[in-house]
């Protein structure tokens, strides 16, 4: 499995090198009056991409450098559920507010970290983690720090 | 009057409540604003500045200089505690740092940081106090063409950094280049490879990146990983792990003396001194150890290097400030606006106009510097224990740190939406072993790498020969070569 992503990985760093060396000759290569252009530097760059990444994308065909460490799925699944998840929050502090977003955010990875082990100890301590520790940063960072939050509906 | 009888006398002059108070303080908010991810040195400088005015004098200069090398410890403990980068020098300090905090040996990691860091600070400070007119006049000597090959030669690290997988660290460091592209071009001003997204427009913030790269990921990669139990007693540290051992302070004294004079030498260079001088010691103290393979899984000397580095290009990024009144980071730039604020104007004529002022500011330098040791070497259990605490309730209280932290850069969540971004591509390098360094040190360097390159093109009519024509130049590009092409050769008879 590790292998078929480090495959998928090599090409997608391919692509991105084609598409910067694509997107680079529409900001030219030269300026108009002959000078080096914008895209001077992210064409050599792109190109030098495409050169490793080609070169990756045939390793990891013939396996030329065996990658060792073991995949887990379900690991992986845990992992893209977290991330996805606080993606989710995130994407709501415009609503909620810093304050409320950091809670939720603090409760759902803990949850998810403990996640076949939760039980309602945990969930109290969650909670209290969760509300002192957003306080304090709140008090840090906004009050001390005077970094404009950001407030959601309910005021806070 | 002889330079050590006019220290003797800062010193002495330093030596007032007023000013020990204003060290005191800028020491102590330095500390902890270096600790908080998305926030350096130049944001605890700017925070403290209006404070720092309002004292007035050396005392004002003293608290902004305290602020300047407090952040730079408590940016070490950010990276050997939580394995995330407080901002680009400390990107080194991580590797293995971070590696002996995971296997217990936290408080000596954190303790060879306070060494280290006041050992780089005495002798950046010597540099700065007795040679800094002699060394302004040599760097006033480095072009644009020779920026731009010490950024080549500090980006060629990265063959001796990528280790087995040199082609992977090649690609990982194109893609540090390409998002060190992303947003306004420096010289003509389009905004690039914005992926038509319009948060983009203005570039990708390094910290945003860096914190996402190195701590999201550590995070997933940790927590998640079941082959540990991070909380069993033998991953636990005991009382002894927490405490600094001063034998770890004469094993790594070559690490710490070679950190502290590339530093010295490295950190004068207006921009980017403190990142490569950090790159520079940590491969000195690589390729010059008896036990090179250690590096990057928990070398105690992988930390001693670029922390005496960092501390001494600290001071000696103060030369061009004094001197010419040329600030050469965005930290002395906010200090620039603070001598402006109390009516000083560096350049050559301020030690002529204000010698007391200048020789009791680098008299407080001296005291600052043994203050930090003192304050630090108390704090270091207390902040070792960090990792005492269980993992299922640490690291959700280091995910929200990190979300205040990373949204107080541009008060925007999409930077948190970014930094997560990054976590995932850092939680795929970890684990197709792709090395993550050269990403970071692309994106730091590639901007100065290319304006380097093509301010030099534009004044030589594009012609490249204005890189081999001016000697300072073409012995970087002969170094960097060499440097490639040794190590690509026994990369290659090791695999044969």
């Amino acid at each position: 499995m590790l292998k078929k992503i480090d495959f998928g990985f090599a090409l997608l760093t391919f692509i991105l090198g084609v598409y910067v060396v694509l997107e680079s000759f529409s900001y030219g290569f030269t300026a108009a009056d002959g000078q080096p252009g914008s895209g001077l530097f992210p064409i050599i760059v792109g190109f030098a991409l495409i050169f490793f990444s080609a070169i990756n994308v045939l390793r990891s065909r013939i396996d030329y450098l065996s990658i060792k460490e073991e995949f887990s799925m379900l690991v992986t699944k845990r992992m893209l559920v977290i991330l996805l998840g606080n993606v989710f929050i995130i994407s709501l502090m415009t609503f909620f507010g810093i304050m409320l977003t950091t809670i939720l955010s603090i409760m759902f990875t803990g949850l998810m970290i403990a996640w076949g082990g939760i039980d309602k100890r945990f969930v109290i301590q969650m909670v209290i983690v969760s509300i002192v520790t957003t306080l304090v940063l709140h008090v840090l960072f906004i009050r001390v720090l005077r970094i404009q939050p950001m407030i959601g509906i309910f005021g806070f | 009057m002889d330079s050590f009888e006019l220290l003797l006398g800062g010193i002495q002059s330093a030596l007032t409540i007023k000013v020990l108070t204003a060290t005191l303080i800028g020491v102590l908010v330095g500390l902890v604003i270096g600790v908080l991810p998305g926030l350096g040195p130049s944001a605890g400088v700017a925070i403290l500045l209006p404070f720092a005015v309002s004292l007035g004098g050396s005392a004002a200069i003293a608290a902004l200089a305290g602020v300047y090398y407090g952040a730079m410890y408590g940016g070490a403990v950010t990276s050997i505690l939580l394995g995330i980068p407080g901002d680009a020098p400390s990107i080194m300090t991580v590797l293995d740092g971070h590696a002996m905090a995971k296997r217990g040996e936290a408080g000596r990691a954190l303790g060879i940081t306070v060494f280290a860091s006041f050992t780089g600070g005495l002798i950046g400070l010597i540099f700065l106090t007795f040679l800094a007119p002699y060394i302004s006049e040599a760097a006033l000597h480095f072009g644009t063409a020779e920026m731009a090959s010490l950024m080549l030669l500090s980006l060629s690290f990265v063959a001796v950094l990528g280790g087995r997988n040199i082609i992977k660290g090649f690609a990982t460091l194109c893609i540090g280049l390409i998002l060190g592209m992303v947003g306004l071009d420096p010289i003509a001003g389009p905004s690039r490879i914005n992926f038509g997204i319009y948060d983009l427009i203005d570039g990708l913030n390094f910290a945003v990146v860096a914190i996402g790269l190195f701590g999201f990921s550590e995070i997933f990669n940790t927590m998640l990983n079941k082959n540990t139990d991070l909380d069993s007693p033998d991953m636990r540290p005991t009382l002894k792990s927490l405490m600094p051992r001063l034998s770890d302070f004469m094993a790594t004294k070559w690490s710490q003396l070679s950190g502290s004079v590339i530093g010295c030498f490295v950190g004068i260079l207006p921009g980017v001194g403190a990142t490569t001088a950090t790159i520079m010691s940590y491969a000195a103290a690589k390729k010059f150890s008896k036990n090179s393979d250690e590096f990057g899984k928990g070398s105690i000397d992988g930390v001693a290097a670029p922390e005496a580095a960092n501390n001494s290009a600290s001071y000696s990024s103060m030369i061009p400030l004094f001197t010419l009144g040329i600030p050469g980071s965005a930290t002395t730039a906010v200090m620039l606006g603070g001598l402006l604020m109390i009516g000083l104007q560096p350049g050559p004529m301020l030690f002529i106009n204000n010698p007391d002022f200048v020789w009791t500011v680098f008299g407080s330098f001296y005291i600052g510097n043994l203050m930090l040791v003192f304050i630090t070497i108390l704090a270091i259990p207390a902040l070792a224990s960090i990792m005492l605490v269980k993992m299922r309730i640490l690291y959700p209280i280091i995910f929200a740190i990190i979300i205040y932290g990373v949204y107080s850069i541009n008060l925007s969540p999409f930077d948190i939406g970014v930094a997560l971004f990054f976590g995932l591509i850092g939680y795929l390098f970890m684990k197709l072993d792709y090395p993550m360094v050269p990403l970071i040190l692309g994106m730091v360097l590639g901007p100065m790498l290319e304006r380097g390159i093509r301010r030099t093109l534009i004044s030589s009519d594009g012609s490249f020969m204005a890189f081999f024509d001016r000697p300072i130049s073409l012995v970087l590009l002969l170094i960097t070569a060499a440097m490639i092409m040794v190590q690509v050769y026994k990369t290659y008879r090791k695999v044969q």
